[in-house]
Order: structure tokens, then C-alpha cells, then sequence
């Protein structure tokens, strides 16, 4: 309630003040209008001293101050007609004015006077002006003194005796008014200091509030230095500069030194701050300890890259002034100043220094590892960095190098790079790690050295190693799949067309990745086995160019590799997942001619199948694949063959699903049929698989009977186009006798189960059929096949 | 006008050869010429185009390569105007992504936009969900057939759908032994009973024609390794369906460069009697 109360009286007091301002206003412009000076100028003074009021937060001044000025205005614009109508002097009129009972009114109107005095030429503006600051000294409660003096620098701001401005010339120069106006911005400045220490000391955060309220009355001071055309870089380095920081260094106040550095830097052009950089910098390490000076020196850091890059003319300019040496040690020295700045205040520092090397020295990495070292030794001594606003800028830091040079290997040349991610916690480790990978995935950068993904896999620890810390159970299941993925991608990018390499490289990942858990493996096996069989067809392709013997001496390291590689991930458990692999690197190895290593390979395969596969839909799969491997396999010897054929139709007719079982016997018919040139052709034991699956198909049928329901023509007519397949294929034991015998079968069973009708069993035999009759039509060496079935 | 068209042929016939932006690519001009009755009625009172330029545009063959280009009007708002609705199916595959490749290329996914395409073959191992969203997010019509290495159970081994006068079938095709053997595949396609039969598998891109209809293998889209094929180009297939005709695009990455061929396929009376 009582801040409200407090606002209400305020609010009170304000529209009083300005009740009276307009009632005096009311009666001086009538004084005005009946040419009445004397009791106009009575009438003003009686309207300026509610500036007066000490009642008034800034806030609510300024609105009391603004309605003055408007009268102001009103009065100065009388004081011009009528100079120059010669009613009056304006010595006259200074001296008149000075008559006012208070100094705060008087102070008032001896400005607007002055300005009239100035704009008459009757006196040299220097004289004046210099009157008028000195003058202004009278007033020294703080905000009466800086509404005052706003004012004056107000209305004298286009009477400066500015080079080309109609006031300069004679023994006005431009000299006088940047004097002027520094001794304005002085004294105003000392004001606003001066304020923080007036009133009772509990309102001291309220006090700061009302003067960040008034900082630009202040700060307008030096904009209007800016815009003197007298300003040049000489004028600026030798007087204005030196000068300003003067003043900024010695009021030791914080609010002060820190809004007035933000002004130097944001009103002075960029030019000016390059070629100032050293006077600049150095007041920074001499600003109170609790000043944020990393928001400003990141301000300029930030302007001067920005300049740098508004056009390449300027470089060289930057080179001459050492601009990264200076600010180098400038960071340094700030540092070492402000004991207590934050670690994130630090890395932003460096942030902005980085930005600023990368856009001015792109070409020296050792100014950037520079930086990254800086940052390791402040980062050193102190645990993991947990701190979020750290973290996120220590991301922005090592962010910056990729996204400028689009290619990670820049960053792998930092030695610096990665012992700053050292300092990252896990989860943050994480992040930089997915940002490297998305990098080099966006870049399509390939990372062709072994060292290099060594110092690569290394860096993305968080990723590839699995933490022994017990957030794993938190960490979401999408997440850790999403990352495992991003690793998975990340392998295929690292590689060489030289072999040799590429195998170190192989090597390197295996390394890695084997440190990753069992959750992890899954995911990052399968890309280094892949890589791995690719790298085999490469060599295989170099065959006829390259040493034999020393080829292959190569291939069974990396059948060795992938063996090791493999069984890491049969333990963790993903059997299906290895059986496949185990599957695909046998028939790479077949390829190669490596009849016993391919044989080792489908052992792991089938032992995996006896004692892994438990699921029955898994085994389906896992069967086809099989068979599937093995019917295109011909490196191996009869007895070998014998075994491995032998076991997988054992293993077929050991599923559960008795239709799963025929499809896989008859599929294992074609283990003994290979249509290639020299590929097996035992007549025989397809027959001998073709029977057996039809058993099957007829044990499936009478199940079916006893349940009393239908569907398994389908399996009749499979084994029909079956015995069709190896009839045109020229098998001898294909009987056109045995397909009559199917078909009426079919027919059958199709009649039988009219009730229960199976539409798409019905399409099936009708297409075979009409695939018969196709055939029979045709004629030539197929169609003698079928010649002697009768449909 | 002489001139404009024959800038338009020039254009086509360079755009065929390199890599059309935009799918699909230049439409035939036999396909043109099959429309000429339905669309010269209904274009001239549609107003879309005056009869005259409509008889300059169907002499030199280019009317679909114009309105293709949106240049008279946008694909779509064609279609509507044409006896039998064109389809463009998009028969993709065997991607292995991240187990045998990183991603998919980037001038495949600079070609394959949303919007553009109305159903998805795709033949299964893609292998991770984030694929099965990009292909999602490109066509909502998606249908999967599952691959020995996908993670997502719930895709079946085969399916079957009918898109305008043709019945596809999709599996993946590691169940068919041998694998990639065309009279094997022929007896699912039998047994599916399809026009169609899309699957993958070999990596390698395949369009065969033969009695009973089209088998036809996309190849893998990310050119992945296969123990079956040696040097796999990236490639997927769009299929443009029109009526009784399927024209097959394949897009194969060769050296770095898109190649795209044409194969055109036509149902016959006789597999129609089929259905």
C-alpha cells in the first residue's frame, strides 16, 4: 500500500506543479503579448521555480521540465522578435533576466537569453557559452543541475562554433566548443554520480533506478561530441578521448563507468575505436572491480568485426594496429583484474575475442589456439563446468572455428580444441558432440588420416564411450538412439580410398567404439562392419594391380577384425543383429576364396541360430537369410557344403509353423540347384526337398482339417510353381506324372473348401495355370517342358 | 510462337539428359497424344487455352511438357481435366541408413520434394525411424514392406495395393530364394497376383517385363553396400500411372551426376482378365 500512496502523492504533487506552471504560463504570455517585459519576465520566473520541487521522482520531473521547455520556447522566440526589432538590447536583456528572485529561474532564463545573444552575434559565442557553463555551477542538487544543464546543451547544440558552422571563425574555433561541451558532460556526469550518494541509504537500489532513468541526459553529451564535424581522428585521439575517460576512470562509480564506456563505444564511429584501441583499452583494467566490463569489451569486439567485415579495405588497417594483440592482452588484463567475474564472464570475453580473430585473422590458427589455451588455463583447477550460462557460452566458443571453416579438421588441428571440451560435464560433452557430428555430416566432410579420427573419436568421448555415471537410467530411450545414430553416420564419413589408411582407420573405431557399452555396440557396430566389407570389395577391385599374397594378407586381418569385432556384439546381446553380419562377411569372405574363414563365419552364424534365436518369427527371418547366404555360396568343398546345407534344412524342418516349415524346406531345394554355369545340380536332392516339403504342406493340411478350418492350398500351389521352376529348369526328376498329380490335388482341395472359399488361393492357381498354358504356346526348349502336362 | 516452341524442345531435351529439378520429369509426348480427345474438348471450353495454340501445341508434341512446367497451369489443376488420373508413385528402398551409408544424397533429397508424389513404395530396410519420417513428410501415403534389418516390427513381410488400373504388390525380397532370381520373383507376383511387384534387396535397380506383368527393383537410394551386387549406384524409381500405361523412371546417381531413364510399360488385355 504504501509505494501506492507514495506514487499518488507524487502523482498529486506533479499535476499541482503543473496547475501553477500554467497559470503563471497563462499571465506571462499575456505580459508577452501587451509587450509587458518586466512583468513577463516576473511571470516566468514565478512559472521555472516548480522546477524547483525536490518532490519529484526524474521520471516525473522530466514531464514538468518538458511543459517548461515548451514555454521556453515560446519566451526565447519573443526575445528574437523583439531584438530584432531593436525594442530591446540583448546585453540588455542578459543583464535583465539575471533580476530573478531565484537562481533556478534565473539560471533558465539566462540560457534562452543566451542562446538569443549567440544566434545575434553581439558577442563571441565562446564568451557566452563559457558564461553559461560556469554560470550553471550555481545549481548543484542533482537533478535540478542535469535537467539545467540539459537544457543548455539543448538549445546551444546548433550555436557550437563547429568547423563550418555560420559561429566559427575569429577567435572562435572548434576548439572552444568541445570545451564546452566536456565541461557540460563534466560537471553533468558529476551530478549524476554525485546522486547515488544523497538521500537515506535504503533506497539506494531505488536511487539507481531513477539514474539509469537519467543516463542519456548524460550520454547525450557525447553524442553530441560525435556529431561535431570538428571531431576529426586527431581532435579525438589527442583531446576528446583522453579527456572522457578522464572523467569516466576518476568518478569511480560503476553505473557510471560502465554506461559511459557503452556510449564511447556505441556513438564514436568504428574507425575511431581502431585507431584509439590502446587509450581506449587500457582504462578498462582501471574500472572498479565491480563493473561489467565483459559486456562492454564484447560490445567492441563485436563493432570492430562487424567493421572488419563491412569491407575488406579496412583489413590491413587491423593488421597495422595490431588490433588482436592489443585486445589479447587487454582480455588478459581485465581478467586478472576483476577477480571475482564469473566463469561464463570469462568465456564470453574469449567468445567475442574468437569471433573477432576468425573474422579479421581466418588464416592464424595459433591466435585461435591461443584463445581455446587462455581458456583451458582459467578453466583449469576447476571441476567440470556446470554452471548452464558457461556451458552455453564454452558451446559458442568452440561452435565458432566449424561454422567458419565448415570443415572439422581445422579444429582438430586446435591442440587447445580438445582440452577445452575436457572441461565440459557429460551432458554438455554431448551437445558439442552432436554439433561436431551435424558439422561434418552438413559439410560432408570425410576424415581421410587415422590420426585425425583418432583425435576426432576422442573428442565425442560423451557420445562413444559409455559414462559410468548412474544418470544413464534418466537419459531418455529416443534421445540415446537419436545420438547412436548420429556416431553410426558419423563412422561412414571417416574414410580414404587408401587402403592402408583406411585400415588404420577401421582400426581406430573399432578401438573406440569397443570402450562403448553394450546399448552403444548396437549401434555402432554394424557401420564399422560395413565399412570394414567395403574396404574388402576395394581391395578386391585392386586385385589385378596389387601383390597377391600381400593383398591377401591384408583381407585376413580385416576378416580377423571383423571377427573380433562381431563376437563383441553376440555378448551384448544382439544376436540377430550379429548373426546377420556373421552372414554377410561369410559371403564377403567366399567372395575373397577364403573357403575355411567363410566356413568359421557361418559356424558363428548357426551357433548363434541354435542358442539365440528363441522367437519364432526371429528364426523365419533368420532362416531365409541362411539359405538365402548359402545358396549363393560356392567356395566350399563337398564335405563342407554337405554339413552347412544339411544343417540349415535341418533347421527348417525345425520351425514351428508348419506352413514356416514347408516354405523353408522347398526354399533349401535350391541349395542343391544352382542355375550358374558350373553350379551344383543334384536333381536328386531337390526332389528330395520338394517331397518333403509337400509332406509338410499335407501335415499342415490335415491340422487344418481337424480344426475345421482352410487356407493352406496356398502351400499346394507354392509347391506346384516349385516343381514348375525346376521342371523349366531341365530337372530330371521332375515328373510331369507328380505336377498332374499336385494339380488335381489343387483342384481338390480348392472344390472341397468351396464353403469357405479363399479368393486370393483361387487367383493364385488360376494365374499358375495360365502361366502353364503361356507356356505351352510358346513353345522352344521351355515349352517342350511342359508339352506333356494336360491342364 | 515458331520459335518459343522449338526454345521449349531444345529445353526438354537438355533437361532430359541432366537431372530434372522438379519432378517429374518431361511427361512423353505419346502420352499427349493419347489425351488429344478428352483434353481438346474440355480445355477449349475451359478456356485454359485457345483451340488454335492447343492444335500448335499437340502438333509439336509439347502441350504436357508446357503445362508441366506450370507455364498454362499447374499439374494439378490439369489432372482434374484428364479421363484417367495421373499417379506418380515413388518406389524407393533398401536404404541402410545409418548401418551402410549416412544418408540419403543430397541431390536425391534436393529432387525429392513434398507435395509432389501420391503414394510411397518403399521395400524395407530404411532402417531407422527418422527415415521412415522423412518419407512420411514427403508423401503421407506410405506403405513399407519390412526388411531383414528394420527395427520397426510392425511392417508385414508383403502387401498389396491397387492404384488406379494396376494392382502392386511390395516385399522386400529376402525371403525369395534365390535372391533377385526373376522366375522366383514371378511366382510371388503370381501368388500375390499383382500387375506390379516392387521389391529390393539386391541394391541393384531392375525393370523386367514378362508374361504376367512388371517386376520391378528400385536399387538402393543410398547406393549402399550389398554382398549381392559389387559397385551399387545410388537409384529409386518414380512410377508415373496412367490409365492401362506405367511409365518407370529410374534415377541413378552415376559420378556424382543423376541419370534418369525411361521405360514404358503397357497392360495387356490379357492381364487385365485377371481382375
Amino acid at each position: 500500500m504504501v509505494p501506492d500512496a507514495a506514487a499518488a502523492d507524487e502523482e498529486k504533487c506533479l499535476a499541482d506543479g503543473i496547475g501553477r506552471l500554467q497559470h503563471n504560463a497563462f499571465y506571462m504570455h499575456r505580459a508577452l503579448d501587451s509587450n509587458n517585459l518586466k512583468d513577463a519576465l516576473r511571470y516566468a520566473g514565478q512559472m521555472l521555480s516548480e522546477l524547483r520541487t525536490s518532490s519529484l521522482s526524474p521520471h516525473k520531473y522530466y514531464e514538468l521540465y518538458m511543459r517548461a521547455f515548451d514555454e521556453l520556447r515560446k519566451v526565447e522566440m519573443f526575445f528574437v522578435e523583439e531584438t530584432r526589432r531593436g525594442t530591446y538590447s540583448v546585453t540588455d536583456l542578459y543583464e535583465l533576466v539575471q533580476h530573478a528572485a531565484n537562481i533556478l529561474p534565473r539560471l533558465y532564463l539566462l540560457c534562452t537569453v543566451g542562446s538569443v545573444y549567440i544566434k545575434s552575434k553581439e558577442a563571441p559565442a565562446k564568451d557566452v557559452l563559457k558564461d553559461l557553463v560556469e554560470m550553471c555551477r550555481g545549481i548543484q542538487h542533482p537533478v535540478r543541475g542535469l535537467f539545467l544543464r540539459s537544457y543548455l546543451s539543448q538549445i546551444s547544440r546548433d550555436k557550437l562554433p563547429d568547423i563550418g558552422s555560420e559561429f566559427e571563425g575569429g577567435a572562435n574555433t572548434v576548439n572552444d566548443a568541445i570545451e564546452f561541451v566536456l565541461q557540460n558532460f563534466t560537471e553533468m556526469n558529476k551530478l549524476w554520480v554525485r546522486m547515488q550518494y544523497q538521500g537515506p541509504i535504503g533506497e539506494k537500489a531505488k536511487r539507481g533506478k531513477e539514474r539509469s532513468e537519467l543516463r542519456d541526459l548524460v550520454g547525450k553529451n557525447l553524442h553530441v561530441l560525435s556529431q561535431l564535424e570538428g571531431v576529426d581522428l586527431d581532435m579525438y585521439k589527442e583531446t576528446v578521448l583522453p579527456r572522457i575517460l578522464e572523467q569516466v576512470v576518476n568518478c569511480k562509480d560503476e553505473l557510471a563507468q560502465h554506461y559511459l564506456m557503452d556510449c564511447i563505444i556505441q556513438v564514436f564511429p568504428d574507425e575511431y575505436h581502431l585507431q584509439t584501441l590502446e587509450t581506449l583499452l587500457s582504462a578498462f583494467p582501471q574500472l572498479q572491480p565491480t563493473v561489467d566490463i565483459k559486456t562492454v569489451l564484447s560490445l567492441l569486439m563485436d563493432r570492430l568485426s562487424n567493421y572488419a567485415v563491412s569491407s575488406t579495405e579496412v583489413l590491413p588497417e587491423f593488421l597495422q594496429a595490431e588490433a588482436f594483440a592489443k585486445l589479447n592482452s587487454a582480455v588478459g588484463e581485465v581478467i586478472e583484474a576483476q577477480v571475482d567475474m564469473p566463469i561464463s564472464g570469462v568465456i564470453t570475453l574469449y567468445v567475442s575475442l574468437l569471433t573477432f580473430t576468425l573474422r579479421i585473422h581466418p588464416d592464424r590458427l595459433d591466435y585461435m589456439d591461443q584463445i581455446l589455451g587462455a581458456c583451458v588455463q582459467r578453466l583449469s583447477g576447476k571441476t567440470k563446468v556446470e554452471d548452464s550460462k558457461a556451458t552455453k557460452q564454452i558451446i559458442a566458443l568452440l561452435s565458432a572455428p566449424l561454422e567458419k571453416y565448415k570443415d572439422i579438421s581445422t579444429a582438430l588441428n586446435l591442440p587447445n580444441y580438445p582440452r577445452v571440451m575436457d572441461h565440459l560435464d557429460n551432458a554438455t560433452n554431448k551437445v558439442m558432440s552432436t554439433i561436431i557430428i551435424q558439422n561434418i555430416m552438413k559439410n560432408n566432410t570425410c576424415i581421410s588420416t587415422a590420426d585425425r579420427v583418432d583425435t576426432l573419436l576422442e573428442l565425442i568421448k560423451g557420445l562413444v564411450k559409455e559414462t559410468d555415471e548412474a544418470q544413464d537410467d534418466e537419459l531418455d530411450e529416443e534421445d540415446f538412439k537419436e545420438e547412436q545414430n548420429s556416431v553410426a553416420r558419423l563412422i561412414h564419413m571417416l574414410r580414404t580410398d587408401d587402403a592402408e589408411e583406411m585400415f588404420k582407420i577401421i582400426s581406430t573405431v573399432r578401438k573406440h567404439i569397443l570402450l562403448g557399452g553394450p546399448k552403444h555396440l548396437a549401434f555402432t557396430v554394424p557401420p564399422v562392419v560395413f565399412s570394414a566389407l567395403k574396404l574388402l570389395r576395394h581391395l578386391q577391385n585392386q586385385d589385378g594391380d596389387v601383390n597377391g599374397q600381400e593383398v591377401s594378407v591384408t583381407q585376413k586381418k580385416i576378416f580377423q577384425l571383423l571377427h573380433q569385432t562381431i563376437e563383441a556384439l553376440s555378448s551384448v546381446p544382439s544376436p540377430e543383429l550379429a548373426l546377420k553380419l556373421y552372414l554377410q562377411c561369410a559371403e564377403a569372405a567366399n567372395d575373397c576364396g577364403l573357403e575355411p574363414v567363410s566356413y568359421e563365419f557361418l559356424t558363428q552364424a548357426f551357433i548363434l541360430y541354435e542358442e539365440e534365436m528363441a522367437d519364432s518369427k526371429v528364426q523365419v527371418t533368420a532362416i531365409h537369410l541362411i539359405i538365402g547366404t548359402l545358396q549363393r555360396m560356392n567356395v566350399f568343398g563337398i564335405e563342407n557344403r554337405d554339413t552347412l546345407t544339411h544343417k540349415a534344412t535341418g533347421y527348417s524342418a525345425k520351425l514351428l509353423k508348419k506352413p514356416d516349415q514347408c516354405r523353408a524346406v522347398y526354399a533349401c531345394s535350391h541349395l542343391f540347384w544352382v542355375n550358374e554355369q558350373d553350379g551344383v545340380k543334384d536333381g536328386e536332392r531337390v526332389l528330395l526337398c520338394l517331397k518333403r516339403a509337400l509332406r509338410i504342406a499335407n501335415a499342415a493340411q490335415q491340422m487344418n482339417a481337424t480344426r475345421g478350418s482352410s487356407g493352406h492350398v496356398t502351400l499346394f500351389i507354392e509347391m506346384l510353381n516349385k516343381y514348375l521352376y525346376f521342371l523349366e529348369k531341365g530337372n530330371p526328376q521332375i515328373t510331369s506324372s507328380a505336377i498332374h498329380d499336385l494339380i488335381d490335388l489343387i483342384r481338390t482341395e480348392i472344390q472341397s473348401d468351396n464353403t469357405t472359399s479363399d479368393p486370393s488361393a483361387n487367383a493364385f492357381f488360376s494365374s499358375t495355370m495360365r502361366y502353364i498354358e503361356f507356356h505351352k504356346q510358346k513353345g522352344g526348349s521351355v515349352g517342350e517342358n511342359y508339352e506333356q502336362i494336360k491342364v | 510462337m515458331g520459335r518459343a516452341i522449338g526454345f521449349r524442345r531444345r529445353e526438354r531435351d537438355r533437361r532430359r539428359v541432366s537431372a530434372p529439378s522438379v519432378l517429374p520429369p518431361s511427361i512423353s509426348k505419346d502420352f499427349g497424344a493419347t489425351l488429344v480427345c478428352g483434353i481438346r474438348w474440355r480445355l477449349g471450353f475451359g478456356g485454359l487455352l485457345s483451340l488454335a495454340r492447343l492444335a500448335v501445341l499437340l502438333c509439336s508434341g509439347v502441350l504436357i511438357e508446357i503445362s508441366s512446367d506450370s507455364a498454362v497451369a499447374p499439374i494439378g489443376s490439369f489432372r482434374l481435366l484428364l479421363p484417367f488420373q495421373m499417379v506418380l508413385v515413388l518406389a524407393i528402398g533398401d536404404l541402410h541408413i545409418p548401418h551402410r551409408a549416412p544418408d540419403l544424397p543430397a541431390k536425391f533429397k534436393s529432387m525429392l520434394v513434398p507435395g509432389k508424389i501420391q503414394h510411397i513404395l518403399c521395400t524395407g530396410n530404411l532402417c531407422i525411424k527418422e527415415v521412415h519420417d522423412y518419407l512420411k513428410s514427403l508423401c503421407p501415403d506410405l506403405h513399407i514392406a519390412r526388411g531383414e534389418y528394420d527395427e520397426d516390427a510392425r511392417y508385414p513381410e508383403n502387401k498389396t495395393l491397387t492404384i488406379g488400373q494396376f494392382k502392386l504388390g511390395l516385399c522386400h525380397g529376402h525371403q525369395i530364394i534365390p535372391w533377385g532370381d526373376l522366375d522366383s520373383l514371378a511366382m510371388l507376383q503370381r501368388q500375390l497376383d499383382v500387375d506390379i511387384l516392387v521389391t529390393g534387396h539386391t541394391h541393384q535397380f531392375k525393370a523386367y517385363k514378362h508374361e504376367a506383368g512388371v517386376v520391378i527393383n528400385p536399387g538402393s537410394a543410398t547406393g549402399a553396400y550389398s554382398s549381392i551386387t559389387y559397385d551399387v549406384n545410388p537409384s529409386f524409381v518414380l512410377m508415373d500411372i496412367d490409365g492401362l500405361r506405367v511409365v518407370v523412371y529410374v534415377y541413378e546417381l552415376i559420378d556424382g551426376e543423376v541419370k534418369v531413364d525411361k521405360i514404358d510399360f503397357k497392360k495387356t488385355a490379357n492381364t487385365q482378365s485377371a481382375h
